[in-house]
């Protein structure tokens, strides 16, 4: 059965994994490898790889020391020249909708509209042998697919709520350039819940909100919202 | 073969209703008449506008149609955009720039003088109208800050600083904030290592030294979508084919006064009592709801369209507690050791 443990989640750094129960999947490696290991309880070496959605540091930082320490990992072609390791040994390249197998996952990844700056950025779905399917998707505007069916976990951005970001600006709280930065690389939480009703969720058990903004978001009223809309429990990454 | 009218070469942006003055009445008052009516219908209420602001509608009309007949142009010589309908002004949404217009002349905002104003034509595919986004230039934000200020300063300076400049600052005995500057260098001056803005009034003690660093010119730059203005590397064509890419500075230096000037700006108080202050931030703040209604726009459109050719999931196992041992038939509990990560 499939498990998602969101250890890291935000701007400051992403780590996450999903297990079958015996082996792991890393995806991420925003954050130092000291962390990744706590993270881990030490066993980095096990992980069956690590998969990187985009080149901003917070998501690939640790990327080559991650390979460099034994870990293969999956990035796009665009991904993996930005962070520099297009010519190591252990970088595996992901091509759009081209289906993958990492050790027991079945990984299909597919581009999303992120930063404008950065291309090749992605999302997936993870399908675990012993059952499962986990759709993952974080730093992109908006998802371009609709009706996917058995997501036993979603585990998608929810990173600001517009009317807060424009009470920000309003009390001076928050810069106007850094507000349309948000509005144009970051999904919201309108967004996120149009993604939950255009997708199946008969089989879904959880929901985890990911990388939500520090000052533009409200956890328990996002917690809430994903909540009555799906009848499923949400999880916010990063709270405990 | 069918044909588009709209696919031709340019139209002019005058051809069309606003511009067809009867004899008596030029263009731009025929604009401003209208205008005043379409206001009147939107709103049911009269403008009172004094003849200078009945000029400042002329001039909007004049920086209107200058725009139009630019847009028009660029539409019409790009293979994205010569389907859209022509950029007239038969073809713009009257009833919102209106009130636009009405709201712009009446925070004294004239089109006439540089960068108060500046026009950009956006079609609304919904109504195939052009909405014409009258958004505020840095001139024209400097312009209010100080006309709604709750004390309106006497003089407000704005600078860009060079690495060879020499500038210090600081708060004296009295309390009141100085600053010096001077130029060692000014026909080498170096590149800019950042700005600052000296607000001066009748009280020296509210004097004040406002201090843009350069990560402020940095932001503003990661914040624009291209090189069309900061610069940046371009692609160089070679007989219609691409010849490698070369640094162009574009308007690097007068974007970093700008965001001086912006910066600077801000930091002055408005009054809330004078009417027109809270339409002022409003408009200041106008380019991020537009970016936001892009952004919606972009997602109603490509959310949700496409199929991901998936297998079916994997079934899970059935859930076992407990079997039997096949030989003695002994029921034997199943633990199972998941490993936390």
């Amino acid at each position: 059965m499939l498990r998602f443990d969101p250890h890291h989640s935000g701007s400051k750094g992403n780590f996450y994994t999903v297990t079958n129960g015996e082996e792991f999947l890393a995806i991420e490696a925003g954050v130092s490898i000291k962390e990744m290991q706590i993270a881990s309880g030490f066993r980095l070496t096990k992980l069956a790889g690590c998969l990187i959605s985009h080149a901003h540091g917070d998501h690939g930082k640790s990327a080559k020391r991650l390979m460099d320490s034994g870990v293969e990992c999956y990035a796009s072609e665009e991904t993996a020249r930005t962070l520099q390791v297009m010519g190591h040994h252990r970088v595996r390249l992901l091509n759009h909708e081209e289906q993958v197998q990492v050790g027991p996952f079945k990984v299909m990844p597919f581009e999303v509209r992120h930063d404008r700056n950065v291309s090749g950025t992605m999302g997936f779905v993870i399908d675990s042998n012993n059952g499962g399917r986990l759709l993952y998707l974080t730093d992109a505007v908006y998802f371009d697919y609709s009706g996917i069916e058995g997501i036993t976990i979603f585990a998608i951005e929810a990173n600001y709520d517009p009317e807060i970001v424009k009470r920000n600006i309003a009390n001076h709280k928050l810069d106007p350039i850094v507000a349309k930065r948000v509005f144009d690389s970051h999904m919201s939480i309108n967004t996120a819940l149009k993604i939950l009703s255009s997708n199946d969720l008969s089989k879904t058990e959880e929901v985890h909100l990911l990388h939500l903004s520090d000052g533009n978001s409200n956890a328990d009223n996002f917690k809430r919202r994903v909540e009555e809309a799906t009848g499923r429990p949400c999880f916010i990454a990063g709270e405990k | 073969m069918a044909t588009n009218n709209n696919k031709m070469a340019p139209v002019k942006a005058s051809d069309t209703s606003i511009a067809k003055a009867t004899n008596d009445i030029t263009p731009s008052l025929s604009f401003a008449n209208k205008v005043e009516r379409q206001f009147k219908a939107e709103l049911g209420t009269r403008v009172n506008w004094s003849d200078m602001q009945k000029t400042m509608a002329q001039h909007l009309y004049v920086k209107i149609d200058a725009a139009l007949q630019a847009a028009e142009i660029k539409r019409a010589g790009n293979d994205y955009t010569k389907g859209n309908p022509a950029i007239t002004w038969a073809n713009a949404n009257m009833e919102k720039l209106a009130l636009d217009a009405v709201n712009r002349v009446s925070l004294h905002l004239d089109a006439a003088i540089a960068n108060h104003l500046h026009v950009i034509p956006y079609l609304n595919k919904r109504t195939q109208k052009y909405d014409l986004d009258i958004r505020i230039g840095y001139m024209g934000v400097d312009h209010c800050r100080r006309k709604f200020a709750s004390e309106e300063p006497l003089k407000v300076i704005y600078k860009l600083v060079f690495e060879t400049d020499q500038f210090d600052y600081g708060t004296n005995d009295d309390g009141i904030e100085w600053y010096s500057y001077k130029q060692t260098n000014p026909f080498k001056p170096g590149a800019v290592i950042g700005g600052f803005g000296y607000i001066q009034y009748a009280d020296p003690k509210k004097n004040r030294v406002v201090i843009v660093q350069y990560r402020e010119f940095e932001k503003a730059m990661k914040a624009s979508k291209g090189v069309e203005f900061w610069g940046g590397e371009q692609t160089v064509y070679q007989n219609g084919k691409k010849a490698g890419t070369e640094y162009d500075e574009k308007f690097r230096q007068e974007m970093m006064y700008k965001t001086v000037v912006l910066r600077v700006a801000s930091t002055i108080p408005l009054d809330p009592a004078k009417v027109n202050a809270a339409s002022l931030v409003a408009l200041e703040h106008a380019d991020v709801e537009a970016i936001e209604a892009d952004v919606v726009e972009e997602i109603n459109q490509n959310a949700g369209k496409k199929q991901l050719a998936l297998d079916p999931p994997t079934q899970e196992p059935e859930e076992q507690t407990s079997t039997a041992d096949q030989e003695t038939g002994e029921v034997i509990e199943q633990t199972q050791e998941e490993e936390d990560f």
